[in-house]
């Protein structure tokens, strides 16, 4: 194995191995220093997602069908809980 | 106007004391429920009352101040009934009285307000609502913040005491393997707890969505259509006090929020809000559509998912305003000003603070020697063999090489930049938690 293995390897071993060890102390830092973090979650403010249709593995076309009866659900959905105007307010 | 829930056996002001969930007199050593208070208020009121005239019959001159519900029941979670945008003197009276209004410091005005127990003036900013008297140490409630169109809905009641609160923070700090010893053993500027005021809102969303998602080699689309209804959203309802800061605070128990009385501001400092409802509904419906798009996206097989397509239109069902408890504890540090929070209710810290850089330097130092070595090992032998294939010419030997150069850049890629990520995080949390403006927040009110 000649010299150019070796000064590729070493490259990019010493940037592999820098870049994995500030990953490393940045997150020993943040997990002694930085208290308290928090990015919110939808089961802080509810009870969950409530999934009424759904279909995987679909091509562009049958997505577009898809989405044209999707809006005649989402219209019923809203006009049966009447939110076509703001409910609440102090 | 300022007032005072002042005790019935002495005559001392009643602070709310957290750890008994009383109203507590330090000067005889009482300690009385809402409920008792009332009652003992409603006696005087009867008994001063000349004959032939009507006592009053609303709760809401029970205590001084404002005009409170039942203190025992749950807010409800119905919707409130709706108001026109002329009826709604939220939206249409923000600015306070001009009079009594002056200039401190050149920057933010403050009224002047006369203490009930000794007479001595008290400076109050635009949005305080209760304070201390610097002359006589009573707590202090200005009671024309809370009337009418300011009085809040609910309240979280503070349930960590002050020396809890310096405790968590203590005991955090101390553990901590890179704080700085100077910061561990800090000495405390000032502890104050304050109510924040929020808005609170429940938000309806329901979608019809595409998504676009790799399975394998090729991409392929997924349809859901899908509703979530959010309940009680808090929204920070203080401009001075920093939202991304206030954020981390989260989440609050919200479920056991009372009704709201001005007893409870007692021995607290207590901001009204200043930041509409308007602009804060704008808020909180990016944020359930933040997370109701985060929701539906765990429910896409496959990676590299794209939302495609999307007809959302949250809509706002209920709006609440609420006072929510935190405790600000300010300290020093190399001649900058820290300031941690604890959440007064669910005893949850925010804060971060400097590292010790010569340590962190250490640990990379041995880290990078142990790994560069293996690393450039590793690699030189499979570059060796990756050339040495492509070298023969072979169609799989392109594609190894190709997939070899591929995962370098992906590894490379994925290590450096979430590194920059956390770093940039880090420092930002510093900065937050220095940040003048918070720290301002808490020091510019009446010392006790």
């Amino acid at each position: 194995m000649g010299a150019f293995y070796w000064i590729i390897g070493i490259a990019l071993g010493i940037a592999l191995g820098i870049g994995l060890a500030l990953r490393i102390v940045v997150s020993l830092i943040m997990r002694s220093n930085d208290i308290g973090d928090y990015s919110g979650s939808s089961r802080d403010f509810g009870n969950g997602l409530y999934v009424l249709e759904q279909k995987n593995g679909l091509s562009a076309r049958k997505v577009r069908k898809r989405l044209e009866e999707g809006r005649i659900t989402l219209e019923g959905l809203r006009s049966k809980r009447g939110l076509g105007q703001r409910t609440g307010g102090r | 106007m300022t007032n005072q829930i002042k005790c019935p056996g002495c005559g001392w002001t009643l602070e709310y004391d957290p750890a008994l969930g009383k109203f507590c007199c330090i000067y005889c050593n009482t300690a009385y429920t809402v409920a008792e208070l009332k009652e003992m208020h409603k006696e005087e009121k009867e008994s001063e009352i000349p004959s032939g005239v009507t006592p009053p019959t609303k709760e809401s001159e029970a205590l001084p101040g404002a005009t409170p519900p039942g203190m025992e029941s749950v807010v409800p979670s119905g919707a409130i009934p709706p108001k026109t945008e002329s009826e709604d003197p939220v939206r249409n009276r923000l600015a306070m009285p001009a009079e009594g209004i002056r200039k401190v410091r050149g920057t933010i005005p403050m009224t002047v307000l006369t203490c009930r127990s000794c007479g001595a003036e008290l400076m109050m900013n635009r949005v305080e609502t209760s304070s201390f008297c610097a002359y006589c140490g009573q707590a202090t409630i200005a009671s024309e913040r809370l009337e009418d169109w300011l009085e809040p809905d609910s309240i979280i009641p503070f349930s960590v005491t002050k020396e809890e609160a310096e405790k968590i923070i203590r005991t955090r700090l101390q553990a901590g393997s890179f704080i700085p010893d100077g910061i561990k053993n800090f000495e405390t500027e000032r502890l104050r707890g304050i109510y924040i005021p929020y808005w609170l809102f429940d938000v309806y969303c329901a979608d019809n969505q595409s998504w676009k998602y790799s399975s394998g080699r090729s991409s392929a689309y997924a349809h859901r259509v899908a509703e979530c209804e959010f309940k009680n959203i808090t929204t920070e309802a203080s401009e001075r006090f920093v939202d991304e800061y206030s954020m981390k605070l989260e989440p609050f128990n919200t479920a056991k929020r009372i009704p709201f009385h001005p007893a409870y501001l007692s021995g607290f400092y207590s901001d009204r809000f200043d930041v509409s409802d308007e602009k804060a509904e704008s808020i909180a419906t990016r944020r359930a559509t933040q997370l109701f798009d985060r929701e539906v996206m765990a429910t896409i097989p496959g990676s590299d998912k794209e939302l495609e397509h999307s007809e959302m239109e949250p809509v706002i069902t209920r709006e609440e305003y609420s006072m929510l408890p935190v405790w600000f504890l300010t300290f020093r540090y190399q001649d900058n000003p820290y300031t941690i929070l604890v959440n007064g209710q669910t005893r949850k810290m925010v804060g971060a603070v400097p590292y010790v850089k010569k340590k962190a330097a250490v640990i990379f130092a041995i880290l990078a020697a142990i790994l560069c070595p293996i690393f450039s090992v590793v690699f030189s032998y499979v570059t060796y063999f990756a050339v040495q294939g492509l070298l023969e010419g072979t169609e799989d030997s392109f594609k190894v090489f190709a997939y070899y150069i591929a995962f370098i850049a992906v590894l490379f890629g994925a290590t450096w930049v979430s590194a920059i990520r956390k770093h940039d995080q880090m420092k930002r949390s510093i900065g937050l938690t220095c940040a003048t403006s918070t720290n301002r927040f808490v020091k510019e009110r009446q010392d006790r």
